[in-house]
């Protein structure tokens, strides 16, 4: 019988063979001083309050996130068609702390009426274009020419035609005449839009019922004031290189957005092919992403963040509006 | 067995926010932090790790405990 060992690891750090050692995130002591980031909100919850309570230094750190987290629901409690997530980072590069937006919803927008009902197809086509061209300005979502740039240069070499896509499928694929027929061209993908889906069916406003009419409005006001939020105090914007400083690893994530207008039902195939990588390593999901040097900026930040829900608002109340019922009532969920 | 005569823990020190934040030192002598045993420092000492510390050594494995059947891999 052999005698007993005397372990050679250290306890606890090799669990069932795999190395287990504790991340240099975890701080060695508790309760550490504030950092930057909470320090940042901090100022600008300290500005808005009289009072001179006494905290604890967790305690502070709480009060700090509580009214921070309060101040972002105001705004975006009424918002349902998509789920927005705040985060305050801080940078390891002694960079100014930043407010990112982050969007944890997947997959396609529920479109309402616009793709499931009989309303004529020039108001659904015009409704669609109409988000088609604004939701990008603050949502990361991508449309049907996305898509079909991307099936592109998947499968037919960047081609755009249905003859040089056939002929990029016969020279780098090989493909022969018979096996050619079932290979999805240009033209065969175009044509399974919708007619809802296509520009050229969308109606001058003055021939559409006065209540979308006026949403649609509401929509192109909402979307102006958002072109006139100070850049850099933007909620809704980022720069893909700042993004990489305060979000390592996130290099490794696809670039495709994870929202999508292209109605799955359609796209069904298409969709789960570009989608692929964003399934497996997570989705460029950053809706804005704004570097804040100073705690004086923060109400201008609010003020953009609200800019934007006011004009989600007008995307939910266009998608959950049936223009086909009289006096356009809402539709009830 | 005697206990020593004094408080476990210090009350946790209370300021305004404005101090925390503009003014927090970290409190390097902050004594509302219980020492620990000698026993308990060697522990954490042997539980963090360094980087580097360990990961190239060539180890033993672990004999497993007696009277335990692992089913066979595969």
């Amino acid at each position: 019988m052999r005698p007993p060992q005397v372990c050679a690891f250290l306890p606890s750090v090799d669990l069932a063979g795999r190395a287990v050692a504790l991340s240099a995130d975890i701080p060695t002591i508790f309760d550490q001083p504030l950092a930057s980031h909470h320090k940042l909100i901090g100022r600008w919850v300290a500005e808005r309050e009289e009072t001179a309570r006494a905290f604890t230094r967790a305690a502070a750190r709480r009060h700090i996130e509580r009214v921070f987290d309060a101040a972002v629901m105001e705004i975006l409690s009424s918002i349902d068609c998509v789920d927005l997530r705040i985060a305050v980072l801080g940078s390891e590069e002694e960079a100014s702390p930043a407010i990112a937006i982050i969007c944890e919803s997947l997959g396609q927008i529920d479109l309402g009426w616009i793709e499931a009902s009989n309303a004529p197809t020039s108001w659904r086509a015009t409704a669609y274009r109409a988000l088609e061209e604004k939701l990008g300005r603050v949502l990361p979502i991508f449309g049907y020419d996305d898509l079909f740039n991307q099936i592109s240069m998947y499968y037919w070499d960047g081609e755009t035609e249905d003859e040089p896509a056939r002929q990029s499928l016969i020279y780098h694929y090989g493909v022969d005449a018979e096996e050619l027929d079932e290979m999805t061209l240009p033209s065969e993908l175009n044509a399974r839009r919708p007619d809802w889906m296509i520009a050229a069916n969308a109606a001058p406003r003055r021939r559409l019922p006065a209540a979308l009419r006026g949403k649609l409005n509401a929509l192109d006001r909402a979307y102006q004031a958002l072109a006139e939020i100070d850049p850099e105090r933007n909620a809704w914007t980022f720069d893909y290189e700042i993004v990489c400083d305060y979000i390592p690893g996130i290099e490794e994530c696809s670039s495709l957005p994870p929202l999508t207008l292209v109605p799955f039902g359609h796209f069904t195939r298409e969709l789960d092919e570009v989608a692929r990588h964003g399934m497996e390593m997570g989705f460029m999901d950053i809706a804005g992403l704004c570097p804040l040097s100073d705690a004086s900026q923060i109400d201008d930040w609010f003020t953009s963040l609200r800019l934007g829900a006011q004009f989600l608002a007008c995307v939910q109340d266009l998608i959950q509006f049936d223009p086909t019922k009289s006096g356009g009532r809402h539709v009830r969920p | 067995m005697a206990r020593e005569n004094r408080p476990a823990l210090v009350a946790a020190n209370r300021k305004p926010l404005r101090e925390w934040i503009e003014a927090d030192d970290g409190d390097t002598t902050c004594s509302a932090l219980p020492a620990s045993s000698a026993q308990a420092q060697t522990l954490h000492a042997g539980i963090a790790l360094g980087p580097n510390e360990g990961s190239n050594e060539a180890r033993e494995a672990l004999a497993p405990p007696a009277g335990l059947r692992l089913p066979p891999l595969g």
